[in-house]
């Protein structure tokens, strides 16, 4: 059977969901998955594309993007993420990388910097750096999940995004 | 330097539908499928194989594949390409010193094409092929194999020689994959047409 390859605007969705929890504290707990709290921002730019069908999109870019009303307005009038700069930190590491949304994928990914010197233990931890954050990634996309599953979803969305 | 070792990554991530069962086996299976190194005078103008992750110009011992639960290896390719623009200047000389020498109103197309494999090879003699070198981590403990790169390009070249090294089939793994848990695309809806109606 054929893998669906991409998910459409739920990728949107997503990253939507990652800007929203952002601007709030930014944690997860993944305690279940044995990664235990894990922190997100986005940072340094979001893209925005209209899905009124206007052709509009815009790139904005700000270090404090979650503090940035701008951000916000454009996501009321219908302009959703489409990619951004995400930071994760994860008991002390730190990944910081793209993700875009069709299809939905990271890439450009800063794997944690550890220090170490000696080459294989850099490739060991590297790998290892690598696989947990694929775990991450998934363990917040179940999140999301759930957390849409919640019938209170839709209004704390609009709420936070300051829809009537 | 490896990416392995330095730098930013971009992955994708692939399941095979059965691991192998021992080191030896990996060696043995990369050691059919190595590398082999493409040559000026060769009728090919790509070859694509296994080589060793640090050091890439090994393609017998691959001394550096065991790194904890995981097999590390690279794909390298190499291609010699030359665009029409570049050949031109070449082939436009070598046709006219031809028709000159044999003293030639116009060369036949037949000739023509040889005179171009000359000049190709005669190219080839002084220049190296474009090489790619993409590295590769098979994690034993969860099977999971991740592959350096996001290249439209390098991916199927991978899937294909992977597939056939180790007689297996990869599934591509996306961070969305639970998705199917939840009855997939269909039944889990939009919420974005809750929020905005235009």
């Amino acid at each position: 059977m054929k893998k669906i390859n991409d998910i459409g605007m739920l990728g949107q969705e997503f990253l939507l969901y990652l800007y929203w929890k952002s601007f709030e504290d930014g944690s997860f707990s993944l305690e279940h998955l044995g990664l235990g709290d894990v922190n997100i921002s986005i940072e340094e730019y979001i893209s925005l594309v209209s899905i009124t069908g206007d052709g509009y999109s815009e790139t904005i870019k700000s270090q404090d993007l979650s503090e940035l009303e701008s951000v916000r307005d454009s996501i009321r009038k219908g302009r959703l993420p489409e990619s951004a700069k995400l930071r994760i930190n994860s008991k002390e590491l730190e990944w910081f990388f793209q993700i875009k949304t069709s299809p939905l994928k990271i890439s450009s990914v800063k794997l944690p910097i550890t220090g170490e010197n000696d080459d294989d233990k850099m490739i060991s931890i590297r790998l290892d750096a690598t696989a947990r954050l694929d775990l991450i990634m998934k363990g917040i996309f179940n999140t999301f999940l759930m957390d849409r599953e919640n019938s209170s979803y839709v209004q704390d969305l609009k709420d936070f995004l300051g829809i009537k | 330097m490896t990416k392995l070792q330095k730098g930013s990554v971009s992955i994708s991530v692939f399941k095979p539908d059965k691991i192998p069962k021992d080191i030896t086996v990996v060696r043995e299976a990369l050691e059919r499928f190595a590398f082999k190194k493409l040559e000026p005078e060769d009728v090919r103008d790509e070859s694509t194989g296994w080589v060793d992750a640090i050091m890439c110009f090994d393609n017998e011992k691959f001394n550096s594949l065991m790194h904890d639960s995981y097999f590390v290896f690279a794909l390298r390719t190499d291609k010699y390409s030359f665009g029409a623009a570049q050949i031109r200047p070449y082939l436009e000389e070598a046709l006219y010193l031809f028709q000159i020498e044999n003293n030639l109103e116009y060369i036949a197309a037949q000739q023509s094409k040889e005179i171009k494999e000359q000049v190709t090879r005669r190219m080839k003699m002084n220049s190296y092929p474009k090489t790619t070198i993409t590295e590769v981590a098979w994690d034993m403990d969860k099977g999971t194999v991740y592959l350096f790169s996001q290249s439209g390009q390098v991916i199927p070249k991978f899937v294909d020689i992977f597939e056939k090294t180790f007689e297996t089939n990869l599934e591509d793994q996306y961070l969305f994959d639970s998705l199917k848990d939840m009855g997939g695309l269909e039944k889990v809806g939009s919420v974005i047409d809750k929020i905005w109606s235009f």
